[in-house]
Formats: structure tokens, sequence, C-alpha cells
């Protein structure tokens, strides 16, 4: 399929008409259309989106309103219709194809989708098709479902991915979007039609040999058999049914809980915070505690520095008066002879008289040694008096209050400034949930926890099903074979028509599985060329493939590359619809939205340089920080047809303009 | 100094036990006994000249309860100015003195016990 020209209506951010005309040469087959983010890029992907295929998606790929397609500003005016109109070639066909939303009859206002009459309508070669002709020409070309490998965002490519996790639902919805681009899903159809018709044929076989002879047990076998896969069958369609009720209220309440997700987030963000400002608080009290206790005994570590200085004075006084004390015998021995010298006249030693002047001073020396004694004395009760004191004050002991109390205060000073931060966090938040029914919010996420255990249960309930149904029909088919293979059964037709479709059974099971493993081989070899082109990393031998088309990057020891940066991932992920395209029987134009946005440098280069080669059109919506105009495009130059720029002209209105030159 | 002429009972102006009231109620103190020590303590620790309380002097604590060890007692023995007078008077003019100087003190916003401490160090320094 090649696209020639779209032409867009009040679509969006482009308002009135505007006209697209994407590149014809196949020489030049690189559009690039340059636009800063919020002007409709993406716009542009959802007009080729919706047109074809009736639905525009937003980021999280859930399906925009009618309401927020049409140009706010030209509704404002009270013009409601959108359109888009694309012109393109596909298997030698010119089609164009119109899609147009208006307001129906009386309607002025439209509050849902419902108000809006909706038209599609398509011409081949210039006839026109009518009604359901429309959709299956679209389906014959291009079906949706492998719509995403052609129009896509390259910053969601991170859901391929999925593709690596067993039993995800994503990536199941992915493989089997593959298997549809593949071609598979024909050969499927094919194999369980003839199993349809072997059943059939089988039936009748067994309501035949109730009659024959020596066939009845086996016959009435196979009946009961048959009755109870239908029963199973029964069940299995009823789970599929509550799985498929289960998966609508789940996306409903997903949907709600997205559109609550900020006022989720900032609950979760409030909790948060109140268990922290509790925790905070705990501490705060605790603080106080703990400096309410040490400030019990703080006054005597208060008083330390000044009890220290008396007690120094203290022991001071108390050693002098000890010194003197010592001194005191030697002192009463010389008043006793002083004493006894006085009391006599003449000296005991030399018998000569005691001069008067001697005695006179010999009384002197009397007098001042019995002051020192009497001193001495004074000093005795001075050092008992000190003695008392040094015990008292030595009993008076600091309990560390100092260095406990700096401690708690400068961790409550932390405390408070944290409570200050965490109030101010607090009422921020508070403001952001006002208004939300978070318990509404918190039920609804509790209901769509129980309804995914619920959906756990029916799959495995149709697990089991679905197993004990297949023994049923293995059981069922040797029955069948015992009955075909029975002398009197030879004849009859219905014998030989489960044999026939039986063959042809096992014929198409095994080409089912045989196609698969050709195309993932093929798939895998295709991807890995498109890798190794892609990759900067020269130590990569290839992708492998599992059974789910998962891509994993395998290095030269044939090793698998377990960890994979976004970057990496986004290569992975571009080598895959590479390879899915080249092996594919339908192909299209390729449109990418923000292609480059994860890749470093060397890789932007690689993919702009293998870009030209993916599709027979290739179109980029890119931002200039992504894409340097003069020089990424310089090397590419030879193979673009046209570059356009987005330009704003409100906050709520864009244009397309085209570049001048050759392009 | 005759202990027996020890008064038994030990308290503040009004003025000064409102003071104290308020302190332990802003939760400074657990109980207002314990102000009442460190407010002893601070006035030992500035060396303050503590004057006669004049107005009300309410009886708050017991001798025995407030001071059971008789570590005020001794403080308040070993670091007071010689006077004649009993030992727990002058801790009362000394606790009048120091609950006027933390209440003073909490009012300025920038309280901190640490450094009380850490000044008292610096005073004898």
């Amino acid at each position: 399929m090649k696209l020639l020209d779209m032409e867009m209506y009040n679509f969006m951010p482009y308002r009135g008409k505007h006209k697209v005309t994407f590149p014809a040469d196949p020489a030049r087959n690189v559009m690039v259309v340059f636009g800063p983010n919020m002007r409709g890029k993406t716009s542009l992907l959802n007009a080729i989106r919706w047109c074809f295929y009736g639905e525009a998606l937003d980021r999280q790929l859930n399906p925009i309103d009618l309401l927020k397609i049409v140009n706010i500003e030209a509704a404002t005016e009270g013009d409601w219709e959108v359109s888009v109109f694309i012109t393109f070639e596909s298997n030698g066909h010119s089609y164009d194809l119109r899609r147009v939303a208006k307001l129906r009859e009386l309607v002025d206002v439209p509050r849902r989708d419902d108000d809006f009459e909706p038209s599609l309508s398509m011409r081949r070669d210039g006839k026109v098709l009518l009604g359901d002709d429309i959709e299956h020409e679209i389906n014959q070309i291009m079906p949706s479902q492998i719509a995403r490998f052609f129009l896509f965002d390259a910053e969601l490519l991170g859901q391929y991915e999925a593709l690596l996790v067993d039993d995800s639902e994503q990536g199941q919805a992915i493989k089997e979007a593959i298997e549809q681009v593949l071609g598979v899903p024909a050969l499927i159809k094919g194999r369980d039609e003839i199993r349809t018709l072997l059943k059939k044929a089988q039936a009748v076989q067994a309501k035949e040999n109730k009659h024959v002879e020596g066939m009845a047990s086996q016959a009435e076998q196979y009946a009961r058999l048959q009755a109870e896969i239908d029963s199973l069958s029964v069940d299995v369609t009823a789970l599929k049914g509550k799985d498929a009720h289960l998966r609508t209220e789940i996306a409903g309440l997903d949907d709600i809980l997205a559109s609550t997700e900020a006022a989720q987030k900032a609950q979760a963000q409030l909790d948060g915070l109140l268990a922290e400002h509790k925790r905070v608080s705990e501490r705060v009290t605790a603080l106080k505690e703990e400096q309410l206790g040490v400030l019990q005994g703080a006054w005597k570590d208060l008083l330390q520095p000044r009890l220290q200085q008396r007690l120094n004075e203290l022991i001071k006084e108390r050693d002098g008066s000890q010194a003197s004390i010592q001194e005191r015998g030697s002192l009463v021995a010389r008043i006793d002879q002083l004493k006894k010298l006085l009391s006599q006249s003449r000296c005991s030693v030399c018998g000569q008289d005691i001069a008067k002047a001697r005695r006179e001073e010999f009384g002197a020396q009397l007098g001042k040694l019995e002051g020192e004694l009497t001193a001495v004395s004074a000093d005795m009760a001075k050092l008992g008096e000190a003695s008392a004191e040094i015990s008292r004050i030595s009993r008076i002991r600091g309990v560390g209050a100092s260095g406990a109390l700096k401690r708690i205060e400068t961790e409550q000073s932390r405390s408070a400034v944290e409570h200050t931060r965490l109030e101010g966090e607090i009422g921020t938040l508070r403001r952001q949930v006002a208004g939300h029914d978070t318990a509404e919010i918190a039920r609804q996420r509790t209901r769509r926890d129980q309804l995914m255990q619920n959906l756990g249960r029916i799959q495995e309930d149709m697990k089991r099903s679905e197993k004990e149904k297949d023994d049923k029909v293995g059981k069922q088919n040797q029955l069948s074979r015992l009955m075909s293979k029975a002398p009197t059964a030879r004849t009859q037709r219905s014998a030989r028509e489960v044999e026939v479709y039986g063959v042809l059974e096992k014929i198409f099971a095994g080409g089912v599985d045989t196609l698969r493993d050709r195309l993932r081989e093929a798939v895998a070899a295709k991807a890995t060329e498109a890798f190794l082109k892609l990759t900067t990393e020269k130590t990569y031998k290839g992708l492998a493939i599992n059974d789910s088309y998962g891509l994993t990057i395998v290095d030269r020891q044939e090793r698998p590359v377990s960890v994979r940066s976004a970057g990496a991932e986004q290569i992975v992920a571009l080598s895959l619809i590479d390879g899915l395209n080249r092996t594919a029987r339908k192909s299209g134009p390729i449109v990418m939205d923000t292609p480059l946005g994860r890749l470093d440098p060397k890789h932007r280069a690689n993919v702009l340089a293998y870009v030209p080669t993916m599709a027979e059109q290739v179109i980029l919506l890119a931002h200039e920080g992504e894409i340097n105009r003069e020089e990424d495009l310089e090397p590419l130059a030879s193979r673009i047809g046209a570059i356009y720029d987005i330009e704003r002209i409100s906050a709520t209105e864009s244009r397309l303009v085209r570049e001048k030159g050759g392009k | 100094m005759n202990v027996n002429n020890e008064p038994t009972t030990i308290g503040l102006s009004d003025g000064a036990h409102t003071k104290l009231q308020q302190l332990k109620e802003e939760h400074y103190f657990a109980e207002m006994a314990d102000g009442y020590r460190f407010a002893i303590a601070l006035a030992l620790a500035h060396g303050a000249s503590a004057p006669a309380v004049t107005g009300g002097r309410g009886t708050i604590f017991n001798v025995g309860t407030l001071d059971p060890d008789r570590g005020i007692y001794a403080a308040v023995s070993a670091l007071r100015e010689p006077v004649d007078e009993p030992v727990y008077r002058t801790a009362a003019r000394l606790a009048e003195w120091g609950v006027e100087e933390l209440y003073r003190r909490t009012r300025d916003g920038r309280f901190s016990f640490a450094d009380i401490l850490s000044e008292a160090e610096s005073l004898q320094g």
C-alpha cells in the first residue's frame, strides 16, 4: 500500500482544511514532519488511523472520544464536523477513503460520541464500494490488527517486551497480531474447518455403528463422550462469557482508575508522608521525654564548674591543714624543752647560770611556739570541716547532661525542620486529593484486584475444561479409528469420510506448526539482519526468537543478553517490526511517531540510515531535538521526498507547511 | 549553721510560681521540682546575688521531697556567700532569680538547655 495524499478537516489541532502529500517517488520514499511537542505530530498518525479504522488512540493506547477529535476552536464556533480523506494505491488499484463525523440532527452541542453521525465511503478505481464491502476491502489491504506494525509511536515499542513474558495478556494479543501479519490464521482456519467436518463424519459414523453388530458398545461410548464433550463445550462457552464480562469490567475500572491516576498517586504519596509524619512526631515525643529525663539531673551538671572550683579550694585547704598538723609533734617537744629550761636557774649541761637575757629569749620563743600550737589545733578543726565538705560536694556528680542535651537538641532541630517540610507537602497533597473520593478509588482498586483474581480462577477452569475436552476428543478419535478398521465398517461412507478428513486434519495441523516454525525462523533471520545494522554493539551476534516471537539479544558466545536499555529495547522492537514486514504477506507505509527519542547519537544515525529500506514509504514524525535538520538529514538527503513543518497558530491550532525546494 | 533552723518547706513568690508552672505546662520540665532545682543551679552557676523575695511567697515543695539526698543543700552551702541565713532560705532566693531568668530566656525564642550548660562552663573558664 502506498499513501498518496491526505486531507483533514477540523481534525484535532488542524482547524479547517489541511492537506499532506506523501512522497510517491520510490527513490525518495522518506517524509519527515517536524513539530514541537503538543503541536500535532501524533494527530497526523491518528488522522490516518481514524480514517482507516475509525479510532484515534492516546499515549496509553486508549481510544479518544470524538468530542476531543473535533478541533476545539471550530467546535466553539459551532462547526462540529470532522473528516479525513485519504487517497492511496494497493495491489494495482487506486482508492480514496473518506471518513466523516457530523452532528446528528437536532443536536446542538454534543455530549457523547452517539451525538455524532459517522459515515465512511470508499471508491476503488473510481467505483463506489458499499457498506460492509468497505471494511472488507480495508481488511484485505491492511487489517486493523496489523496496523500496529505500520502506524506506531516509537516511544511505546517497549510493549514488545511482553512477548518475552510467558502467559502475558498483552504478549498474547501482540502474538495474535503478528500471526495475522504473517498469514498463519488462514491455515489455522483451514485446519479448524477440516476438524469440524471430521467431527461431523465421526458423529455420523458412530450413529450408523449403533446398529452394526459388535460396534454398538463403541458407538455408545462415542455418543457418551460426545455428550460429555458437548457439556464441557457449554462450560467453556459460559466461562468464556464470564471471562469477557470480567475483562470488560476490569477495563472499565482501569479507565476510571487511569482518570484518577493523579489523585491516586497523590493519595499514595500522602499516605507515605502521613506515615513519615507520624514517625517523625513519635521521634519528637521520644526526644522530648528523653530531654525531660535528662533535665531531672541536669542541675548537677550546671553546678559542676563552680563545684569543681570550690572542691579545688577545699582540697588545697585540707592539704595545708594536714601539713601543719604533721608539724604538731615537734612543736610540742620544743615547747616542753623550753618550759624545762625556764624552770631551771642553771644549765643542766654546763652547770653555769642562765643569763637573764637568755631566759627572756627562751620565754619569747615559748610564747611563739604556743601560739603556733593553738593555730594547729584550729587547723585540725578546719581539716574536719574541709574533709566533710569535700565529701558532700563529691557526692554531687553530673549526669552527662551537656552532651546528651546537645545531641537531643540537634536532633530536635532536625526533626522540627523535617516536620515543617512534611506538613507543607502534606498540605499540598491534601489540596490535590480534595474533591476526589479516595475511599471510593481504593474500593475500585480492591474490586479490580478481586476481579483479576476471579479472572485468574476462570482462566484456570477454562484450561482444565479445555484439557478435559481435548482428552475426550482424543478418546473419541481412537474409538473412531477402531470403528473405521472394523471389517463391517469399511464399506460405510462415513468411515471413508472419517479417514479422509483425519488425514487432511493431520496435514493441516502439521502445516500450522511447520508454517509457524518457518515463519519464526524467517522473522528471526530478517530481524537479526536489521538488528546488526542498527546496533552499535559489535559483540552481539544477533537475535533469538521464542515461541511468542519475543526477541532476545545473543552475544558471540551464544549467551542471551538479559539486561537491555530503553534504547536497546527500541532497536530490538524496530528489528522485529522490520523482520515482520519483510516476512509478511501484507505491507504498508511505516508512520513512526517520536522515532528516535530514546536513542543515542550513534543509534540515531544507524536508524536514520536504515529507515529508507524499511518500507515503500516511511513517514517520521519528529521534533528537532530528535532529528537535527541539518546534520542528521544530510546523509539522508537523497532519500527524502518531503519535509513538513507543523507551525503553531494558537495553543489549540496548528498548520502544516511543506518545506520549499526540490523535495 | 544550725540545721534545726532550716525551713521544712520552700517556695517562690506568686509571680515566679506562675512562671514556673507555665514552664512546666510548656514542657520545659517534666515536674515543677525539676525546674526549681535547675533554677537554683542556674543562679549559683551565674553567681547571682539573689535579692530577698518580695510579694507573696507560696509554699510549693516539702524540702525532703525537693532535696532527698541533700545535694541542693550541699551545693548552696558550698557556693553561697557567707550569710547568716538558713541554707534553704538562700536556695529559695536563688530559685526566684533562676525561674525569672529561665522564663525570660524561654521567651526569646532561641532557647537551648545545652547552651545554658556550655555558658556555665565558660563562666568558670
